[in-house]
């Protein structure tokens, strides 16, 4: 209020335009104004600086735990900072072949980082594959029962298919698929209600005439899709390629259910869990979640900005 | 009448001919999903439901018995169904002081403070971080002897305040739901931030000219402006937090190796729901009591869904 009233003051000088001149108020308004906004600007900095470090403690702890001898560890009753003597031997199980399952996964953060990697990638991409071919055809295609047939895909949203994880067993039971890669894969193959979703309003701002020259021209659904649809929907392919993969890299229960009997089926995460029977020292067990964390760590860092742009568009939109 | 005939078939050809090919294309993609939907949901479901109201052997469909509502009966009289209830809901509520570190994190992340780039790439990281290696490295964090937790807590409060958070029913709850926000507020942060870039700007340009205070601006402005951000986080976290099985089961497992049984913490403190069906659906071989607690928690997730679909509905209208 008293910077609106001197300004009107000021335009009421005899140069009519002139620079502004400020009142005593307005002076000392601004300039409290101004330390108030370093000394804030300073404790803002801290809070989140400190908040940092509290959320990033735990990866020293257990880069730490993992390199300091267990003999000092267990005779310690209080955190050790920095071992007296640096050890690398709780890596050695999981980085060599120096291990009791060695017959059977060699390497095992290795062998588990594999299992990882091809079932979440042919799950993911051919999901997304399939999602992306039914959100075109609900968003660009007319044709019979379309309003039906969305309707009843966006009911399936709802169904909270999570909390039957464990009595599908029963009909993975019965179809022969327990103790196989099958109750993993072949379920996730066939595309997900909520990235159809997501993909089929990104879609609509693709514009309509576009694809009608397309089709004028030959080309025909397939392949409309593929040339045109697909470039420009990227970001959202982006965006849900992302939440998929990092859930298939960090799923516990499904593996748990359907691997965990066999080391040649174990993910990455089954190896650290697994591994934990024979060594299960503590060094030994923060240097498996170690490695286990360091890929996807590094490549959400590298990629960090369609990380936090998918999560942000992709939440928003469910 | 002959031409108009001809005519007529040529017209006919050509729809066919259109028919034949896009929407032929688009019934294929559409249908894909929901084939997917219908074998490996509905047919679970249907078996699930079927099965709570027999006996059977193992998983073997064909044991199936009829027994009078006594899966119910015995489900029913089980304490610890009730208990895990009681426990999840108590997890999921944890999901209040997430997005309270959410909210303030992510308003101290809007003043725009120095190096806040980088903050929100370290603030995420905590999300992508498989629940395995988040229980491990908690697991380690409250060792009572070389935990860097107790450290803290022997330095600020002297050697009386050493807590043994796995033998202590209240502490080991502590220890959960710690650990289970430092996974989640990352999720927060990123969409309360988007939420925030988001508030028109000459809302706060127009109380500024009124003269408003810095508290004022938050309470009318921009807390309205994240309302819808704030409900969708919260349902879609107590709907997430429901489910916690991963890091209470590795809590278990690790603090305690004879958890085979089924036990959870001091007191079954750290038993929730899903833990429970898990038990009962493999360790006990029991899929019809497994499935009884499943359509419990499915019932509740499902109108958690509902409700939340409904007011999301009439707060976009509004």
């Amino acid at each position: 209020m008293k910077a609106y009233k001197s300004m009107i003051s000021s335009s009421d000088t005899v140069h009519g335009i002139s620079p502004r001149v400020s009142s005593y108020e307005e002076v000392r308004e601004r300039r409290t104004r101004r330390t108030t906004g370093i000394l804030g600007k300073a404790a803002v900095f801290l809070i989140l600086l400190l908040y940092a470090v509290c959320l990033m403690l735990p990866f020293y702890v257990l880069f730490v735990t993992s390199i300091t001898p267990y003999q000092e560890l267990m005779g310690s009753m209080s955190f050790i900072w920095w071992p007296q003597e640096v050890t690398w031997e709780a890596f050695v199980p999981f980085i060599s072949t120096d291990n009791i399952l060695a017959d059977d996964i060699g390497v095992p953060i290795l062998h588990g980082f594999l299992n990882t990697l091809w079932s979440t990638l042919l799950t993911t991409t051919v999901s997304l594959f399939v999602s992306g071919l039914a959100a075109y055809c609900y968003s660009k295609i007319r044709f019979k029962g379309k309003e039906v047939l969305f309707m009843f895909q966006l009911a399936t949203m709802m169904i909270p298919m999570a909390t039957m994880t464990v009595p599908s067993l029963l009909w993975y039971e019965t179809l022969g698929w327990t103790h196989s890669w099958f109750p993993i894969i072949i379920p996730g193959l066939f595309g997900g209600a909520t990235t159809i979703f997501f993909l089929r309003s990104y879609m609509a701002s693709v514009p309509n005439e576009t694809l009608e020259a397309a089709k004028i021209d030959g080309l025909g659904p397939f392949r409309i899709f593929l040339k045109i649809v697909f470039p420009q929907a990227i970001p959202a392919f982006i965006a849900q390629f992302i939440f998929a993969f990092v859930g298939g890299y960090n799923n516990y229960m499904g593996p748990l259910l359907y691997l965990s009997d066999d080391p040649q089926n174990y993910t990455l995460q089954l190896v650290v869990t697994e591994l934990r029977t024979f060594y299960n020292q503590p060094g030994q067990v923060c240097a498996s979640c170690l490695i286990a964390l360091v890929p996807l760590i590094i490549v959400y860092v590298i990629f960090q900005r369609f990380f936090i742009e998918g999560i942000s568009i992709g939440g928003g939109k469910e | 009448m002959e031409r108009i005939a001809a005519g007529r078939l040529t017209l006919d050809l050509h729809r066919k001919k259109k028919f034949s090919g896009e929407k032929a294309f688009a019934y294929v993609c559409v249908s894909l999903p929901l084939i997917g939907f219908i074998l490996f949901s509905l047919v679970p479901l249907a078996i699930s439901f079927i099965s709570m109201f027999t006996t059977m052997e193992y998983y073997d469909l064909s044991t199936m018995t009829w027994n009078e509502f006594e899966t119910f009966k015995i489900v029913f009289s089980d304490q610890d169904l009730y208990k895990s209830l009681l426990v999840t809901v108590m997890l999921a509520s944890s999901q209040f002081i997430s997005l309270t570190v959410a909210l303030f994190i992510s308003f101290l992340l809007s003043k725009k403070p120095r190096g806040r780039k980088i903050f929100q790439i370290l603030y995420f990281i905590p999300y992508i971080c498989s629940s395995v290696a988040t229980a491990y490295m908690w697991m380690t964090m409250f060792d009572p002897n070389y935990g860097i937790i107790n450290t803290f807590l022997v330095g600020l409060f002297g050697e009386g305040a050493r807590v043994n958070w796995s033998s202590d029913a209240a502490a080991y709850a502590i220890a959960i739901i710690i650990t289970i926000v430092w996974q989640a507020s990352g999720y927060g942060i990123v969409m309360y931030k988007a939420a925030f870039d988001a508030v028109n700007p000459s809302l706060y340009e127009a109380s500024e000219i009124d003269g408003a205070s810095a508290w004022k601006k938050f309470w009318r402005i921009t807390f309205p402006s994240i309302a819808p951000t704030t409900f969708f986080l919260l349902m879609t976290g107590i709907i997430a937090g429901m489910q916690t099985f991963d890091i209470a089961r590795l809590f278990a497992v690790s603090f305690f190796p004879d958890a085979w049984t089924g036990t959870a913490g001091p007191g079954n403190i750290g038993l929730t729901t899903v833990m429970f069906i898990y038990n009962k659906g493999t360790l006990y071989f029991n899929i019809p009591e497994a499935s009884v607690a499943s359509w419990i928690l499915f019932v509740i997730i499902l109108t958690l869904s509902l409700i939340n679909y409904r007011l999301r509905k009439r707060w976009v209208n509004v």
